[in-house]
């Protein structure tokens, strides 16, 4: 018994140690990506490609999943406020929860499935078939061709799908309340406007913006972590939408603590 | 340019477009029609935020614009963008009150004539219209918690002063209350009798009354019909004659009485010499006292008064021996 406790114990430590390495070597990284940003003919040429790959390909599912869930928001707001609850909160609640919480996680997570998964594993497969170690031997520095231009398209790219998304939502929920329940666009729209603050989207894109920075970098440090062949890039894939998915959520609480 | 360059320039500026002017759509600016600002001060603003609506006649005319304390800290003042050309009352002021349960503010524009009992904020600047904020349901709510928690404080106070030994005071209180009121009730009864006595004395004394009345009319009758008469002329022409006869008298007896002063006065000085006789009598001095106080001069008086008398009858009888008369 006291053996099993010890093993227990150990292995704590040593997953405690193992975590801190794994935080280290993400630091590292994020040190040598920064240092990169000197060398902006190596990564200039990359960030718009990336841009697009990370952006704009994203746009279609990040608008889908807004956009069902702006009517399911209008739905069950009006299914909620019955009685002594006034009608035209259903539109202050469709529109502060996409602006605010919804667009920003939901796009975060979508993205970190579909972006932070790509990321891991384009790099973990160059990490496995040695073109990282090739382009360290060609002396390019792989945090800035490969990184810098990922994370920075990611920290620009997210805010603006997730404002996109969150507009979308809220048409979304607008036209559900219009079409399905019994409300005009007037009360809607005086739903919107009257806890809506110009905050709220400053809030959305520093959400967001934290967002794309920690699933595109997450996604490149598990992929630049990769290790054993296609079941490592495997791993290194899902490691990466699991970890940006749980960093999300927790950055998620962190703005609304700090800044709400 | 590049196909991706487009697309993701695209996409931002996309975004940042929804995002800026979704914002100023929401918080109520409009491309048509100008607003123009006007400001209000008030000693406080509740939870109206910057955006809240301005309406006027429950019409929405404008934006909250601006949430400051004044540097004196003594009033808030606030700005409100509204619609430009509109004419506002002449004795324009602002009112900010919940617009529902759920914490939105609104402001609206009122004439100040049509609340006056609401204790507007006066600002020194005409062109700053005067505010009120009315209380929020959460301050009367606090308010009323407040009066709650005094009344629990009332009755605890209260339970602990109610003892035992209170409620027997109280039920002997009321005891006494109850012999006071029967004493009171005897005591009433008894006053019926008494004051009915005085009623019917005051009737009996009314009657009297009426009778001396009728009685001193016919008497001013009679005067006045004297007074016609004449009677009354001779009356007082008599009373004329016997006031200057009372006037002689007075004086008479002014004079008698000042020779009754002169009489007392010869009295006082008689009697003060009959004391000093008696006191020279009682002291035996002077040949009154020693008359009296020596008899034998009194037997001796006596015997000469007695030789006395023998002398004149005997000269009554004979002249002759004592008389010699001689015509030459």
């Amino acid at each position: 018994m006291p053996g099993k406790t010890l093993d227990f114990v150990g292995a704590t430590g040593r997953a405690a140690v193992r975590f801190a390495a794994t935080v280290g070597e993400w630091g590292v990284l994020m040190q040598d990506t920064i240092r990169g940003l000197r060398a902006v003919r190596i990564w200039g040429k990359l960030v718009f490609e990336q841009m697009m790959r990370i952006g704009v390909d994203s746009v279609p599912i990040a608008l889908f999943i807004a956009a069902f869930t702006g009517i399911v928001l209008a739905l069950q707001a009006s299914y909620t406020f019955t009685g002594a609850v006034p009608v035209y909160l259903v539109g202050s609640l469709v529109g502060k929860t996409m602006i605010i919480e919804l667009g920003p996680v939901l796009t975060g997570l979508a993205l970190a499935g579909r972006v932070g998964a790509s990321i891991a594993a384009e790099l973990g497969t160059m990490r496995v078939t040695e073109q990282i170690d090739a382009l360290e031997t060609m002396a390019y520095d792989p945090a800035a061709y490969l990184v810098l231009p990922r994370v920075l398209a990611g920290g620009v790219m997210f805010p603006a799908v997730t404002l996109l998304a969150s507009a979308l939502g809220i048409v979304a929920g607008w036209l559900t309340a219009i079409q399905l329940l019994d409300m005009s666009t007037p009360e809607f729209v005086r739903g919107l406007e009257t806890f809506f603050v110009p905050f709220d989207v400053v809030f959305s894109v520093i959400k967001s913006f934290s967002f794309g920075l920690t699933v595109t970098s997450l996604g490149c440090f598990f992929g630049f972590r990769t290790r054993g062949g296609a079941a490592g890039v495997g791993r290194a894939a899902t490691s990466a939408v699991v970890a940006s998915s749980m960093v999300i959520l927790v950055f998620d609480a962190f703005w609304a603590a700090v800044l709400l | 340019m590049r196909r991706n360059e487009v697309w993701v320039g695209a996409v931002i500026l996309l975004s940042v477009v929804v995002a800026v002017a979704g914002s100023f759509w929401l918080r109520g600016y409009r491309l048509t029609g100008g607003t123009t600002t006007v400001e209000a001060l008030f000693s406080g603003v509740g939870q109206l935020t910057d955006g809240a609506s301005v309406k006027l006649r429950g019409v929405t005319i404008g934006r909250v614009n601006g949430i400051a304390v004044e540097p004196d800290g003594a009033a808030v003042r606030i700005g409100l963008a509204i619609n430009a050309g509109l004419q506002l009352p002449a004795d324009a002021a602002v009112l900010i009150a919940p617009e529902s349960m759920f914490g939105d503010w609104g402001a609206e524009i009122v004439s100040r004539s049509a609340h006056p009992r609401l204790d507007f904020f006066q600002p020194a600047d005409p062109e700053v219209l005067p505010g009120f904020a009315i209380a929020d349901l959460s301050r009367l709510t606090a308010t009323a918690d407040q009066i709650a928690e005094n009344l629990a404080t009332i009755t605890d106070r209260v339970e602990v002063a109610f003892t035992e030994e209170t409620a027997a005071n109280l039920r002997i209180v009321i005891e006494n209350v109850g012999r006071v009121s029967e004493q009171v009730a005897e005591l009433a009864d008894a006053q019926i009798g008494a004051v009915e006595d005085l009623v019917e004395n005051v009737r009996t004394s009314t009657n009297e009354v009426a009778q001396a009345a009728a009685l001193a009319t016919s008497t001013l009758g009679e005067v006045e019909r004297l007074l016609s008469g004449g009677v009354v002329d001779s009356i007082v022409g008599d009373t004329r004659v016997t006031a200057s006869e009372f006037r002689q008298l007075a004086t008479d007896l002014r004079e008698t009485t000042t020779g009754l002063a002169t009489t007392l006065q010869f009295a006082d000085s008689t009697l003060v010499r009959f004391e000093r006789i008696g006191r020279e009598l009682e002291a035996g001095e002077g040949t009154l006292a020693q008359l009296l106080a020596d008899s034998t001069v009194a037997v001796q008086t006596q015997s000469v008064l007695m030789q006395l008398s023998l002398l004149l009858e005997d000269f009554r009888e004979n002249p002759g021996r004592y008389v010699r008369l001689s015509i030459f």
